[in-house]
């Protein structure tokens, strides 16, 4: 795995997701990168592959599915987990999460485990 | 029923009075007319031919009974056949072979005599006993006529002779003894009486019944209105909470995984004896409270339809109740299982298995000092449909009942702070409710608590498939 693939994307327009996501990954030499609502995280999402987006589906400008799309119409093999709120209708989502090929699902809150597991699992990257 | 016999009482006495009145007038009119005609078509005639027309008439050869002599014979007759009628004959003037019998022999016949006198053209009649039975005793003048002046007044034997034509001769009474006919007519309207009177107390009877019914089934109709309006006030207040609870939910959502997810990590990191290890601790524990009752709101409010498949409620019962064994265990609760045998039933798996917890869970909280709780389930017939049953009954502590009315609504909880959120028993209303389902509560202080869920049918063909 590539220093260049070590990077992790998160479109969350919650500044403190973010904050978490530093403290969670850059002890473990991930660098995060941040886009605070759908459009701008369409945008630095379409500069190159990320090892994992974290991409939340409820926000501004443009929702979460509507980025995953457009980001799986770039790169079919963009690795992406989905970040909803267990008040979202879980069926749904999940079959749609599915169709589009998304890796895995964190539901909020999470906990903080289930971050390190899921890089662990996609990224290779020991979780302590 | 006192005032109708009265009233066919005095009816009946009217009748008997109009009834022999009528009676007695046409049997006085025949008796003069009897006279009359023997008179003129007998007597007259047979005088002309020397044929002795005389009282004693029986005695002698030949002779024929005077007009009176012969009245009174016919009314003798007559009498012995018709119930004992009677007629007689009387006057101040009475013939001397009739001087004993002729004249007035009571109150009756003299006031008879005098009021006829004065005036010969009514009549004089009274209801009153006459030789020991009640009878009545009717009177009208006997008046001359044409055909008896001529006689009366050249008879040798004729205590008058100045009689002219319309005086009053004397009186003719007839007395018709009523006994009988009292009898008769009070036994015609006892029986009519009796008739009437059951078809009446039938009809009141009728009427009573049909009103119990009445207002049973209008008891019945309020109560179902009562009912339907607490369960639609009740539906109303989870909407209405449930979209509060969402919103609020939704917010809380972010900021909380993000104070639960540093809570977590930090206290991983954290050394023990750290001043801040207890702090860090103490926020996780509380934002991780915080979560479950957003988890329980959301719970709550989720706007999910239920995913109704077809399952077998005994298994969920049992697989649930192995869930609450361990918590029932530490505080001393003995949880059985009585099943019945269910159809399967159409129903969200998931939610009916949050109805047994919750209701476990508040079973196992109101018998702190441990206790039973039987969880049973069956079928029951309502109607002609059969509903499957779930109940689930302990021993504890019992639901006072100034708020058994209260326990379904959201928020509302005894246990002490932390311990509930007041939205357990809300969302199995709920859930019951998204079944079609109605939950009943039956609890004694101090005796125990059942609730008892009725889920509505399924259709008749998936019931009898597992059978």
């Amino acid at each position: 795995m590539s220093e260049e693939k070590k990077e992790v994307l998160l479109i969350d327009d919650e500044p403190g997701f973010h904050e978490l996501f530093r403290y969670l990954l850059e002890p473990l030499g991930i660098a995060i990168l941040s886009a605070h609502d759908g459009l701008a995280g369409l945008k630095v999402s379409s500069q190159k592959e990320y090892a994992i987006i974290f991409l939340d589906v409820h926000m501004p400008n443009m929702p979460g599915t509507e980025v995953l799309k457009k980001i799986k119409e770039m790169r079919p093999l963009q690795r992406v987990v989905l970040l909803s709120s267990d008040s979202d209708p879980a069926d749904e989502l999940e079959e749609f999460s599915k169709k589009m090929g998304v890796d895995a699902f964190l539901e909020k809150p999470f906990h903080p485990d289930r971050v390190l597991e899921l890089v662990q699992k996609i990224m290779g990257v020991p979780a302590r | 029923m006192g005032v109708t016999a009265w009233h066919l009482s005095r009816f009946s006495t009217k009748l008997i009075r109009t009834a022999s009145l009528q009676g007695v007038t046409l049997y006085a009119e025949a008796l003069r007319e009897v006279r009359t005609l023997y008179t003129s078509e007998v007597v007259e005639r047979v005088r002309l031919h020397g044929i002795p027309v005389t009282h004693d008439y029986a005695a002698k050869d030949g002779a024929i009974p005077l007009p009176a002599t012969f009245s009174m014979e016919l009314a003798r007759r007559i009498g012995q056949q018709r119930g004992g009628m009677k007629a007689r004959l009387y006057s101040e003037y009475p013939f001397p072979w009739r001087k004993a019998e002729g004249g007035p022999k009571d109150a009756f016949e003299t006031e008879a005599l005098e009021y006829l006198r004065r005036f010969p053209e009514a009549s004089f009649y009274r209801f009153e006993n006459f030789e020991g039975q009640l009878a009545l005793r009717y009177a009208t003048a006997d008046r001359m006529r044409p055909s008896c002046v001529a006689c009366h007044n050249a008879h040798p034997a004729s205590p008058k002779r100045d009689w002219k034509e319309g005086d009053v001769r004397g009186v003719l009474e007839v007395i018709r003894p009523l006994d009988f006919l009292v009898t008769q007519t009070r036994n015609e309207l006892r029986a009519t009486f009796f008739l009437f009177g059951s078809l009446g107390l039938g009809g009141v009877l009728a009427l009573v019944m049909l009103f119990l019914r009445l207002r049973d089934v209008n008891a019945g109709l309020e109560r179902s209105v009562r009912e339907r309006t607490a369960q639609a006030l009740q539906s109303q207040k989870m909407a209405a909470v449930g979209q509060l609870a969402a919103g609020v939910a939704h917010e809380i959502n972010n900021p909380l995984g993000i104070i639960l997810g540093f809570a977590h990590s930090a206290v991983r990191r954290i050394k023990e004896d750290d001043s801040l290890a207890m702090p860090l601790r103490s926020i996780e524990r509380e934002a991780l409270r915080c979560k479950t009752l957003v988890q329980n709101l959301l719970l709550f409010s989720r706007q999910d339809k239920a995913q109704m498949v077809e399952f077998d409620l005994n298994e969920t019962v049992t697989n649930t109740l192995g869930i609450i064994e361990a918590q029932a265990r530490v505080n001393s609760v003995e949880l059985s299982k009585e099943l019945g045998a269910v159809a399967s039933m159409m129903g969200d798996k998931n939610m009916v298995q949050q109805v047994i917890v919750n209701l476990c869970n508040n079973a196992i909280d109101a018998m702190p000092g441990g206790g039973k709780i039987v969880v049973r389930t069956g079928v029951v017939a309502k109607g002609d449909k059969i509903w499957t049953l779930l109940k689930i009954e302990d021993n504890g502590s019992g639901i006072p009942a100034e708020i058994q009315d209260k326990i379904f609504n959201p928020f509302f909880t005894t246990k002490e702070v932390g311990k509930g959120t007041g939205l357990g028993l809300s969302l199995v209303y709920e859930i019951v409710e998204k079944h079609g389902g109605t939950i009943e509560l039956d609890s004694v202080v101090g005796r125990g608590t059942a609730f008892t869920v009725f889920f509505p049918p399924t259709d008749s063909a998936l019931a009898t498939k597992r059978r």
